[in-house]
């Protein structure tokens, strides 16, 4: 709970007025105290007046009783004496008495005195003149004492008065200094009271004074910005602990010095001028100006003030220095931009999220002709081709809703007004909350790249319809493949089977002549035969799948060795076969190379004794594997070897050795699918040898 | 004489028909052979539609099958047998002069009961239809029992 001002003012003016209270109080009671005193001072001196007055009344008349009795004058002394201070004495009396009371009695008192004074006259001349014994009977007629007694009677009445008068004031007196004590004590206990009651509250609000500005001196601290108060002498008065950060120097290091020391020189007459109008009363808004760091680096430092009475300034600082430099770097950045779009050969556009062009590069007025000021905005759709506006639309609402790049082939409007194709291309540029700010895009003339498109089309349309017309030769080729072997044989077999059929049925009946014939018949029947199962085989080689087995080229060899037992029966034939090494390929094809390569070699070699027939590797070369079939048979004229492999080509006469000129076509034809080379070296009469490559196995 | 069955030979070629009866006729098989021209005629037989709606009953003791034939081919009646729980349990033996590949595989899928290449050679006919005769006409027991077809 706070504590007002106005409560504590009100507690403490409080506390002073029961205090004056108290203290009005005790003057009071003073002064009554004094008046008291001064009553009863004044009751002793009226009973003392009384005494005194009764006591020169006594005078006169002893006085005169003496004279009468002796007639000496030296009694006369006190009777003068008396009747000289009775009228003082009386007078006093007058002044001294107040009470309307005594003052009746004083009243009554004084024809009283006035007879006794005159009855002792009156005693007194009568002794002078008549002598002691008239003299003697005027006091024995007892005037004189009744009066006396009368006065005697009055004074008592008075002095009983006097001192009941003075009862009554001691008891009044008494009363009131009782009074005054109570009263006086709670007085003094209620200021007491009060006092202390805002002497706690002083206290509680002085601590939560010198709380309230802990917390602010602690906020001041926390400041990333550089809080300080400056005075209007030029310093610092107090300074947050952001201006040790921010520059570098130490607190005491900035109050011992004017600011505009560490103003950069260029500033210095800016912030003068700044200082001068915060000190005509004016506050101060982003004012810029560099600050020296300890380490001799400048701040750029961003200022708002507020001016304060006595020439004091609140001033909060901002260190911008790297807001200025990421301003710089963005600038240059731009200005990089812009130097990069300009030197690109493709057109460079940017614009806002809603489509309002703001950026072309020059290559863009180059191939429009519009000047930029024509082109930003919506400027941008005009060298559009009509056909093109409503896809260039589309896609861009596309894009846009996607948050997706920008993409779009149409034709631009050149300067000369040809349309050429181009592929626009832009990338939405996103802010934290995914909302687009600008698109960035280029424009890239793909007018030749259509025109390369429409031809590769071309051509792989032309390519498929080719393609499709190769299959369908395959497919024919299948089918005639099929012809040849199912259709070409049967007559073959007829013709052998009748041949048969003929020779039974007409068995001893024909001359050797046409026995002959028949033989003929049969025998080109079977070549027939041959022939058409070497062009199915060579066929089959070209189109049969191919495996990629391991293959063991010596077990090959001997099976196919043991194929060639008939043809070698009776032959003196050296054979020298070397180990051959594993090769990768299809198992049934290269047995039929083997096959092939063998068989030719005991064909050739018919004549020879003995024949010799070698068989190995030679060894590697680029990766292959190179396996030779080597005769020492009728060989072949080098001239001719390119003929050797082809289809039907043969190198010999059938009557010399039968054959069909197929054997080695198939051979090239399963080495060249197995990605090998075949080729031959041989000489007329020396013998022939045939080389080919394989791609070894796999060396584990 | 034994009680043999019929040999049914399929194939649109007269003269391998020819040659494959005289190759029997050298054997002097015993069975009757039944040569039918295309593989539609065939499914008749077996069927007994058309031609031999009133054929007596009775099924053949090996069908010798030309594959390439007009109309319907072998490889189209060897399906049809074989997918006929009536007609899967005759022997089926293909005789043909193709050496594709394909067309043994597909035979043998198909559930041919085997599958011979027509030899060139007369001699070599000679023998093949004398093993093929003995072994389906004589030594192999059929399915059904062995009842005698009536003669047509």
């Amino acid at each position: 709970v706070k504590t007002s001002i106005q409560e504590l003012f009100t507690g403490f003016v409080l506390a002073l007025m029961v205090l004056a209270a108290v203290a009005w109080y005790g003057w009071r009671h003073t002064v009554r105290m004094e008046e008291a005193a001064v009553l009863v001072n004044h009751t002793e001196r009226v009973r003392d007046a009384l005494d005194h007055l009764l006591s020169e009344l006594q005078e006169i008349e002893v006085g005169a009783r003496g004279f009468v009795i002796t007639g000496d004058p030296k009694f006369l002394e006190p009777f003068d004496g008396g009747l000289k201070k009775v009228p003082e004495e009386l007078r006093g009396l007058e002044q001294l008495i107040r009470d309307a009371e005594q003052k009746a009695s004083l009243a009554a008192l004084e024809p009283l005195i006035a007879d006794r004074i005159a009855v002792a006259r009156r005693n007194v001349e009568l002794r002078q003149t008549s002598g002691f014994e008239a003299a003697r009977q005027d006091v024995a007629s007892g005037a004189g004492r009744i009066v006396m007694d009368q006065i005697r009677v009055r004074f008592a009445q008075m002095d009983a008065r006097e001192q009941a008068l003075l009862d009554q004031r001691s008891a009044a007196a008494r009363q009131e200094a009782s009074n005054n004590t109570l009263f006086t004590l709670v007085g003094t206990g209620l200021s007491f009271a009060l006092l202390i009651t805002v002497f706690a509250l002083v206290v509680r609000e002085n601590r939560l004074r010198r709380q309230t500005q802990a917390e602010i001196d602690r906020f001041f601290a926390l400041s990333l910005d550089m809080l300080c108060i400056a005075n209007a002498d030029g310093y610092f008065k107090r300074i947050s602990p952001a201006f040790t950060q921010t520059l570098g120097w130490s607190t005491e290091e900035i109050l011992a010095r004017p600011f505009l020391d560490f103003v950069h020189p260029d500033d210095s007459v800016a912030t003068v001028r700044v200082v001068e109008t915060l000190g005509k009363g004016q506050p101060l808004l982003d004012f810029e100006n560099r600050y020296q760091h300890k380490d001799g680096s400048w701040r750029v430092l961003s200022w708002k003030a507020v001016p304060q009475p006595g020439g004091l300034m609140y001033c909060a600082g901002r260190d911008i220095t790297e807001r200025k430099r990421a301003e710089e770097s963005l600038r240059k950045s731009e200005e990089e931009f812009r130097s990069l779009a300009e030197s690109m050969p493709q057109i460079v556009w940017a614009t806002r999220a809603d489509g309002w062009n703001i950026y072309f590069n020059q290559q863009w007025v180059d191939y429009t002709g519009l000047t930029r000021e024509e082109s930003y905005g919506h400027g941008w759709n005009i060298p559009f081709h009509p056909d093109d506006q409503q896809r260039a639309w589309d896609a861009w609402q596309r894009a846009t809703k996607n948050l997706d790049t920008y993409q779009l082939e149409c034709r631009l409007r050149r300067a000369d007004g040809v349309y050429r194709w181009w592929l626009i291309r832009g990338i939405p540029q996103c802010n934290a909350n995914g909302e687009i700010q600008k698109w960035f895009g280029t424009c890239t003339d793909i007018e030749d790249i259509k025109e390369a498109e429409e031809k590769i089309a071309r051509l792989n349309a032309d390519l498929q319809h080719r393609a499709a017309q190769l299959e369908g030769a395959n497919k024919e080729l299948e089918s005639f493949s099929y012809s040849v072997s199912h259709d070409l044989r049967a007559p073959l077999r007829h013709v052998q089977g009748y041949v048969q059929m003929l020779a039974a049925a007409t068995e001893g009946q024909l001359s050797d002549k046409a026995l002959r014939y028949l033989k003929t018949i049969n025998d080109a029947s079977v070549e027939m035969g041959q022939l058409i199962d070497d062009l199915l085989a060579f066929s089959r080689m070209g189109r049969a799948e191919m495996s990629e087995d391991s293959v063991e080229p010596d077990i090959l060899m001997k099976e196919t060795l043991r194929g060639l037992e008939l043809a070698v029966q009776g032959r003196n034939i050296e054979w020298k076969i070397a180990p051959l090494p594993g090769v990768v390929g299809d198992r049934a094809m290269i047995r039929q190379v083997l096959v092939n390569l063998v068989g030719n070699a005991v064909k050739y070699t018919r004549q020879r004794d003995p024949a010799r027939i070698e068989i190995g590797c030679e060894g590697e070369k680029d990766g292959r594997l190179i396996f030779f079939v080597r005769d020492n048979g009728a060989g072949f004229d080098m001239q001719y070897a390119h003929k050797l492999f082809g289809v039907f080509q043969r190198l010999h006469r059938a009557d010399e050795f039968e054959g069909t000129g197929i054997g080695l076509a198939t051979v090239r034809r399963i080495i060249s699918r197995h990605g090998g080379r075949v080729w031959a070296e041989g000489k007329v009469g020396e013998g022939a040898a045939f080389y080919f490559t394989l791609q070894p196995a796999a060396t584990a | 004489m034994p009680n043999l069955q019929r040999i049914l030979l399929v194939d649109d070629s007269p003269r391998d028909a020819e040659l494959a009866l005289a190759a029997l006729e050298t054997y002097h098989l015993a069975n009757e052979v039944l040569v039918l021209r295309d593989g539609a005629e065939a499914l008749d037989y077996l069927y007994r539609r058309g031609e031999f709606a009133g054929r007596g009953d009775g099924q053949p003791a090996v069908i010798l099958l030309d594959l390439k034939m007009p109309k319907v081919d072998g490889l189209e009646v060897l399906s049809q047998i074989k997918g006929d729980p009536a007609l899967k349990m005759i022997p089926v033996v293909v005789m043909t002069s193709s050496r594709e590949e394909q067309d043994r595989v597909n035979s043998y899928q198909l559930g041919v009961n085997a599958y011979v290449l027509k030899p060139v050679k007369f001699q070599e006919l000679v023998e093949a239809m004398k093993m093929l005769g003995t072994f389906w006409g004589v030594v192999n027991e059929p399915a059904d029992g062995g009842t005698r077809e009536n003669s047509v």
